[in-house]
């Protein structure tokens, strides 16, 4: 990995970051870490004596929602895994990061590793498991390869292998470097993947709590939820709750991608207003103004830029606006974008990425992208626009996991918000905004 | 309230009680209520991907598939409300967008699962405008014919047979989304001596059978009831004839002996029957030299030559040889014909050269338990048996049993794999086997 960038400023994050917080790019290595107070957490809990169940009563407590897109609370998850289960328990960190506008782990990876390891083995010890994967996404070779590193200096510092801290529990954690496939992000085709089988998703029940890797008890946790640890146990989960709002807790890094000025990563309390959020990364590019947001990733509803800016950025306020927080991916569009040519892309995404193992999904991905394709260059029919709503409502809830809903909510979420430009599109077989539009117009004037 | 250890599930408003464990798709066959389904079949594990089966449980926000939801006590399922018939009729719309409508030339036509449903929950006419999906075909083997694989419809059955019951992996899933294909093996083909069932599995015209293709419609065929004379186990076959000549053979399902498969030895060797160099017409050899009789003219001079002996020698000069695989009722009248004759001389061990033990024996050797039993046995020593090969779905019994933990051990000659997971196994030179059992 190419090092020889400057340092950035660490306030890049935004002032309240808690993971990202004195992070510059350059010192991701254990010693840096250290001296950021890193690994005391676990040194707290072996110093302590703190109990496992004390643990996850604390994660409860502070409010920890998933965040890997589902917001399921964490310390409930933990909670799950049989405690006096006699056999292997696994603990797995989900950072195949595959949504589109989502980046955040790769940056947790890349700049400050060694808090997802500390976030890893607490997690363990409160469930009791000995092995451990980490499970990176296929297109960040070099994020894996520092993974790697972080593993081998944490391991020569006694804080992960045998005997962790001269204490009595062990902990082996592996890094696992997947290829690329947006699928083998579903927890469970994470764990068929990690198994060495073709990554697809199984059914469930049973849940991976019971019956997960290798058909152990295993919890999978998102790589931002595991770096969001260290700090509770520091802190304490009342402390980190009140970084937030009742049942959203603490901070959240935003993937703020789009028309904005400053497109980056940006750690706020949860619950901050959007367009305070925006104001970090810049405001609008070139000034312009907001058209739609898509607030958690493209697999969850747009909303109008004006709901959004009224909105804000917690698991609970998104939901009441109509969308959903998902991994925190904020893609911005403004108006000089086209609704139905986003759509389109983000159609195209789920039809290449399906994995094919169930009829709603592999057959109607396809379909839906046809039909937004055929729209978008001209050979739209009326009737498109019911097909296309009526097609999604069969997709979604009837297949074994959740991407078959994550093709059709941006659908039939353009067409709710924006259905007059797409209605355009067929009518007149072009844009009705868009810089495109514009020049087409002009072309015709 | 249901019997202790038992589950009360509320099918379409009849109450049925299950054992734990038990899912929707069982409970309702129980009451005799039919799913649409094409992925479930009740000897492969649940797959759960072709989502036909979608029904509608009460307090379940979405509708569940049958084949893979577990009964829980007191819950109610409906197979054929509005919610479920929406999301069945809404699969099979999904089904048939890239299946091609090419029924009138597919040998499927007539016993299509994916046809009889489409009748039921499909439409007249599609949504779908675009562009549909091409598979290129396969070539497998000289049986299984995978010529229209644009049929498929990823139900993986054939894959999860392979890996299941036939003991050997060698069709699986290429490609995602809409790219998935069903392939062997790079370069290799499906050499299973059960792989015809792959043919009675696939729902569709995807695996047909390639000695069959285009050379009947499945109506047209009269259906006999017969057993196979292929091996020890009697299989039990549907013979299918147009006129008089076989067409195909089928598995006719006995719990008790086949279950519902067929080794590919029963289903296919009825090609021999119609094969160009079978003795079709008696001779007789005369000054060296065959010559084609009629009937009467054979039948008469076997009768001369019977007599023949009988008046010179007696009629216990005459010996009497029978086929092992001809049937009991066969063997029955082939020692009235040779009592009648006036000769006790009747066998049908045509290569068996020792006989010394026969005086040790009591009655008929046979195995000395129902063949459905064999599953319920502890541990299990083969002699020197090339199983796959003689006796192919007795080794799938073995291959279920010893999943399920019996214990199989082989002593056998040479290193044949039986695709069993066996507890020991011991290779000895042929000399040496009874040396190694005693």
């Amino acid at each position: 990995m190419n090092t020889a960038h400057p340092p950035f400023d660490p306030l890049v994050f935004g002032p309240d970051a808690q993971i990202m917080k004195g992070v510059d790019g350059l010192n991701w290595r254990l010693a840096d870490y250290e001296a950021r107070g890193g690994y005391r957490a676990l040194k707290k809990i072996f110093a302590e004596k703190i109990a496992p169940d004390a643990l996850i009563a604390e994660v409860k407590k502070s409010a920890l929602r998933g965040r890997g897109g589902a917001g399921f609370p964490t310390g409930l998850k933990w909670s799950f895994m049989p405690r006096q289960f006699p056999g292997q328990k696994y603990v797995v960190c989900n950072s195949d990061e595959g949504e589109p506008g989502t980046f955040k782990d790769r940056d947790i990876l890349r700049y400050n590793p060694h808090v997802v390891i500390e976030g890893m083995v607490i997690g363990a010890y409160a469930m009791g498991a000995t092995v451990g994967y980490n499970y990176i996404h296929g297109e960040i070779w070099d994020v894996y390869e520092r993974f790697e590193e972080a593993l081998a200096e944490a391991r020569a510092a006694g804080y992960l292998g045998d005997r962790i801290l001269g204490g009595d529990f062990s902990f082996q954690l592996h890094a696992h470097h997947g290829y690329g496939a947006y699928i083998c992000g579903e927890e469970t085709a994470l764990l068929e993947s990690i198994e060495g089988k073709k990554g697809q998703p199984r059914f469930k029940p049973p849940f991976p709590a019971s019956f997960g890797l290798y058909g152990k008890p295993t919890t999978v946790n998102n790589t931002e939820t595991f770096a969001a640890v260290p700090w509770i146990v520091l802190n304490g989960g009342a402390a980190y709750l009140d970084l937030g709002r009742p049942n959203n807790g603490g901070t959240k890094i935003f993937s703020m991608s789009g028309d904005v000025a400053r497109p980056g990563n940006y750690e706020v309390r949860l619950g901050t207003p959007f367009a305070a959020l925006l104001e970090m990364a810049g405001g609008m590019r070139g000034g312009r103004r907001i058209k739609a947001v898509i607030p958690g990733g493209s697999s969850m509803p747009v909303l109008p830029g004006e709901v959004m800016m009224k909105t804000d950025m917690d698991y609970d306020s998104i939901a009441k606006a109509g969308s959903m927080l998902g991994s925190g991916a904020v893609i911005v569009m403004d108006e000089t974008r086209c609704m139905v040519r986003c759509l389109e892309r983000l159609s195209y995404f789920y039809f290449e990425e399906s994995c094919g193992q169930c009829t709603p999904c592999r057959e109607g991905t396809g379909w839906l992208y046809r039909m937004v394709h055929r729209i978008e260059t001209g050979r739209g029919r009326t009737e498109d626009l019911d097909t296309l709503v009526s097609v999604s409502d069969n997709i979604a809830g009837r297949t074994i996991c959740a991407l078959g809903d994550a093709a059709a909510i941006p659908v039939k979420s353009f067409i709710q918000h924006f259905r007059e430009e797409f209605a355009h599109h067929i009518e007149h077989k072009r844009c009705m905004v868009g810089e495109r539009g514009a020049a087409r117009d002009k072309a015709a004037a | 309230m249901s019997t202790p250890g038992m589950l009360t599930v509320e099918v379409d408003g009849r109450s049925v009680e299950v054992p734990h464990g038990t899912m929707v798709m069982e409970a309702a066959n129980r009451l005799g209520i039919y799913v649409p389904h094409f992925c479930y079949h009740r000897k492969l594990s649940i797959a759960a991907n072709c989502r036909m089966c979608l029904v509608q449980v009460e307090k379940a926000p979405k509708p569940l598939p049958a084949c893979a939801t577990p009964v829980t006590d007191g819950m109610k399922v409906w197979t054929h409300s509005d919610a479920a018939r929406q999301a069945q009729n809404g699969v099979m719309e999904f089904l048939l967008i890239n299946h091609p409508l090419d029924c009138p030339i597919c040998d499927q036509g007539g016993e299509c699962q994916l046809q009889d449903l489409a009748v039921g929950y499909g439409q007249s006419a599609s949504r779908y405008g675009e562009p549909k999906r091409v598979v290129m075909h396969k070539d497998i083997g000289p049986l299984v014919g995978a010529e229209e694989m644009t049929r498929c419809i990823q139900c993986t059955r054939c894959i999860r047979f392979g890996q299941e019951v036939a003991g050997v992996m060698e069709l699986g899933m290429i490609g995602r989304g809409e790219h998935a294909e069903i392939v062997a093996f790079v370069g290799r083909t499906v050499d299973s001596e059960l792989s015809g069932n792959m043919i009675d599995l696939c729902p569709v015209g995807a695996l047909t059978s390639k000695p069959f293709r285009y050379s009947a419609r499945p109506w047209e065929l009269s259906r006999r009831k017969s057993v196979s004379p292929h091996d020890g186990l009697g299989s039990n076959l549907i013979v299918q004839t147009a006129g008089d000549r076989v067409m195909r053979v089928l598995q006719l399902e006995n719990e008790e002996i086949n279950e519902c498969w067929l080794s590919d030895r029963d289903r296919f060797s009825y090609q021999g029957l119609n094969a160009p160099d079978r003795l079709a017409q008696p001779m007789i050899r005369q000054g060296g030299a065959l010559r084609e009789v009629d009937w009467q003219a054979a039948l008469e001079e076997t009768v001369r030559l019977f007599r023949a002996v009988s008046e010179k020698h007696g009629g216990a000069a005459i010996g009497v040889l029978a086929g092992p695989g001809s049937t009991l009722e066969e063997l029955y009248l082939v020692q009235k014909l040779a009592r009648g004759l006036g000769s006790d001389n009747v066998d049908f061990r045509l290569r068996q050269w020792d006989f010394s033990a026969d005086a040790d024996l009591a009655g008929a050797p046979w195995l000395g338990m129902k063949v459905s039993e064999i599953e319920s046995l502890d541990r299990v020593l083969i002699v020197g048996s090339f199983l796959r090969k003689d006796q192919p779905l007795l080794a799938n019994r073995f291959r279920q049993a010893a999943r399920r933990g019996q214990q199989v051990n082989l002593l056998h000659v040479a290193g044949d794999d039986p695709l069993v997971r066996l507890q020991n196994r011991w290779m000895v030179g042929p000399s040496a086997l009874v040396g190694a059992l005693a």
